[in-house]
């Protein structure tokens, strides 16, 4: 067995756990605050964290690079992104409420990322063969990472505004913690922005170009600056802010899936 | 309870401009740099981005663009006039941004003038009543005097207001700064942007093995530049591309895809250099860069006395993955004139459905199918033509050959065409973007500002003594902030800092 095959064994594990993982966090919803179920698939979704870990490490070690060279490793970077900013928050504030909101996507994503996406590992094309790889996409999953986060956030309040879910905090808490997601995520995302037009200057002689890629990466940009900036001047909170939220993460989503198979632009050549 | 509300709703809408001229504009730009216009404005570049980004555009490729408009000749006018295929450089994308940057400064402005005055002010006096203010409470400290007390906090960082019996410091001022900064950065990207669309060009080149190019505008084959751009701007060199390696991956995983790119070039007839994808050459300020690759295979055409009509490198196109290029000759020197539409395979098989394909795109059999046509070639028409496409619609076919390097084909009317051997070439851009310092510098200070504007809270606190004492060991201490800012924890370091602890605490009050 080659470490290639490795990787996709403990990305399938991942799935399997995080499947275990969709039935007992929505056991756990129906409970009173904490309870052993919610304790045994927070043990469970660090397991998923750690198997994650492993199999970028496996297929960084495979290709000997970074594992980012196209979009099923990019797919996988975000969830474990997802998957570790979630456990590291959960060590210092009580939010396994969330567990199902970030098990939900995780299993989507990783599940198309080996349906559809799956390439083999190799190494790069000459194109992304640059530090800045490093340095640009590690940003970008560190902040697609939180912004999933607070997509999580965004829904569990509009769900809860609309039907009283017992078991969630309260409203405020949620809107305050999904904003302070952003506050989080935003200059990472605008340091990924820049970094990337860096390297597109280093690489294409350019260092904005209206590229179907960037063009989205600026709208997100945009919504989340937007996001911020209600709060800030006019007071825009918890229903409206979820809703800018979620077309904000609608933005990076289409950007992902939309842009990179279907749109012709300079990031094509990752590949799917 | 009702009139309650309608009166809270008549305050929010909209107040109606005054008649005289004067005061429109006042109004108009009130409305301008009103945050509510703000946000609008900013949701609207988000949404005007957006058909740049699906319809294809003409700073991109001129040629999707066409092949759009022939594909959908319903909607190609109205969208032509809707700039639909130049969304960035259209009158209305840049009407938003301008509006947007207008709005920014006129926000930016006043909030400056603001925070200078409250630069120099002093903190405000402490109320003569605290109790109500969050993390009220009474405390028990080591004895100091609040002159004592002011000093502590100034070393930490706190700006001061001392009174008779009471203090206020106050913290983040870095905040607005950041604020103020970061919608300044914004302008100075915008100007970067605008100066570099004014004076910026940027070109493209193809360069076969052992030829040259030297820098000016005739030799490039598509040039494009801003509208201050002059030609004098062009840094004089030339360069001749020696030789052009590529690898490509030959195990399973990922077959064909390309390892390395490498140019070898001479520069100004003297300097050696070898040119990698990411890492461009700078010229005073203008950038080579190595973009693309192709074959370009040798052809020679000799007439029936035995005379070479044609003998070449021939630029062919690269059609997909695995290098099945396309390519033509005309020689419009013949009567009737001549051409040849070729496909230039790498690796070539027969596939028994599909034809002849390449199967990887190293020279591995390379082979070329040549369809040999006379008639008129259409290029004394005046209309210009692609060198990469041969209008046959008044010519006809005279034969067809397949040829590997080497071989010779005795054609019809005793043309002899030959494949002499295989060239490579590369394709170059050549661009110079005089913005870029300054949005880099624009871009880090938008960072910075960002940071401090979104980190950092502003937060008073108030210490009172016992009244008529100046020094005293039992304090009242309270303050006021944003509600997600944990002003407790900032009470509580200062507090330790003046000696107290937990036990000694003397009463709370909520």
């Amino acid at each position: 067995m080659n470490l290639n095959n490795l990787s996709n064994l403990f990305v399938y594990f991942s799935i399997f756990i995080l499947a275990l993982n969709l039935i007992l966090f929505s056991i756990a919803l129906t409970q009173k605050k904490k309870n052993r179920i919610t304790n045994i698939a927070m043990s469970l979704t660090w397991l998923v964290g750690l198997f994650l870990v492993i199999a970028l490490i496996l297929r960084g070690i495979a290709a000997q690079r970074a594992p980012w060279g196209n979009m099923y490793e990019f797919a996988i970077s975000s969830v474990t992104a997802v998957v570790l900013t979630f456990l590291f928050v959960s060590i210092k504030k009580n939010i396994q409420w969330l567990g199902i909101f970030i098990t939900v996507p995780a299993i989507i994503l990783l599940g198309l990322a080996v349906i559809v996406l799956y390439t083999e590992s190799g190494p790069l094309v000459p194109a992304l063969k640059s530090t800045w790889l490093w340095i640009h996409v590690s940003s970008a999953i560190i902040s697609y990472g939180a912004f999933s986060l607070n997509f999580g956030l965004s829904i569990i309040y509009l769900l809860k505004v609309n039907n009283k879910l017992k078991s969630l905090p309260s409203l405020k808490r949620i809107d305050e913690f999904s904003y302070k997601v952003v506050l989080f995520a935003f200059p990472i995302w605008t340091f990924s922005v820049i970094s990337g037009a860096v390297w597109a200057e280093n690489a294409w002689g350019r260092y904005w170009g209206w590229d179907p890629k960037e063009t989205w990466a600026f709208i997100t940009w945009i919504i989340y600056a937007a996001y911020l900036h209600s709060r800030v001047t006019i007071g825009w909170k918890g229903t409206k802010s979820a809703w800018l939220g979620i077309a904000g993460y609608a933005a990076i989503i289409f950007n992902f899936f939309v842009i990179n198979i279907w749109v012709t632009g300079l990031h094509s050549y990752a590949g799917i | 309870m009702t009139t309650k509300q309608i009166s809270a709703k008549q305050r929010t809408e909209t107040v109606l401009p005054p008649l005289n001229f004067l005061g429109f504009i006042r109004w108009m730009w009130r409305q301008l740099t009103s945050m509510n216009t703000a946000l609008l404005l900013l949701l609207f570049v988000a949404l005007a981005a957006i058909p740049g980004s699906i319809l294809p555009q003409k700073t991109a490729s001129l040629i999707r663009v066409n092949n759009w408009k022939t594909e959908n000749p319903n909607l190609a006018n109205l969208f032509e006039s809707l700039s639909f295929f130049d969304v960035y450089g259209s009158v209305w994308f840049s009407a938003i941004y301008i509006l947007l940057m207008i709005s920014i400064i006129g926000c930016v402005i006043p909030r400056l003038k603001v925070y200078f005055e409250n630069w120099r002010q002093k903190p405000t006096k402490t109320p003569s009543v605290i109790t109500k203010f969050s993390n009220y409470q009474k405390v028990k400290i080591n004895k100091f005097s609040l002159k004592k007390i002011e000093e502590i906090a100034i070393r930490k960082g706190w700006r001061t207001f001392l009174n008779n019996n009471s203090l206020t410091i106050e913290k983040g001022f870095s905040r607005e700064a950041g604020n103020l900064l970061f919608h300044f950065s914004l302008i100075i990207i915008t100007v970067a942007l605008a100066f570099g669309a004014l004076f910026s060009y940027r070109g493209t080149v193809v360069v076969k093995e052992n030829t040259g190019f030297s820098n000016t505008i005739t030799q490039y084959d598509d040039f494009r530049a801003g509208r201050f751009f002059s030609e004098i701007q062009l840094p004089n060199f030339f360069f001749t591309l020696n030789d052009f390696v590529v690898d490509f991956e030959r195990s399973e995983i990922q077959r064909g895809a390309p390892r390395k790119f490498e140019a070898n070039i001479t520069l100004n007839g003297d300097e050696n250099i070898n040119l990698y994808v990411n890492k461009p050459i700078n010229i005073s300020g203008t950038k080579i860069f190595l973009t693309g690759h192709g074959y370009a295979p040798v052809i020679t055409v000799k007439d029936k006395n035995n005379q070479i009509i044609f003998s070449d490198a021939v630029v062919f196109l690269p059609q997909d993955g695995n290098f099945s290029s396309t390519g033509v000759v005309k020689i419009p020197d013949t009567n009737p004139q001549l051409g040849i539409e070729a496909r230039f395979l790498p690796t070539a098989i027969v596939d028994p459905v599909t034809g002849p394909t390449s199967t990887f795109p190293a020279l591995d059999n390379p082979e070329i199918f040549m369809s040999l046509w006379q008639g008129d070639l259409g290029v004394n028409s005046g209309i210009s033509q692609s060198i990469y496409k041969l209008d046959t619609s008044k010519m006809t076919q005279i034969g067809l050959e397949e040829l590997k390097p080497g071989q010779t084909w005795n054609a019809d009317s005793g043309f002899v065409i030959s494949f002499d051997e295989v060239k490579q070439f590369a394709s170059f851009q050549i661009a110079y973007e005089p913005g870029r310092f300054l949005a880099l510098v624009g871009a880090i200070l938008a960072m910075v500002g960002m940071i401090f504007g979104l980190g950092v809270q502003r937060r008073k606190i108030f210490i009172k003594m016992p009244t008529k004492s100046s020094s005293s060991n039992v304090i009242e201490i309270a303050g006021i902030a944003k509600e997600n800012h944990n002003l407790e924890k900032d009470i509580l370091k200062l507090l330790n800092d003046l000696g107290f602890n937990k036990t000694k605490k003397v009463s709370r009050e909520i």
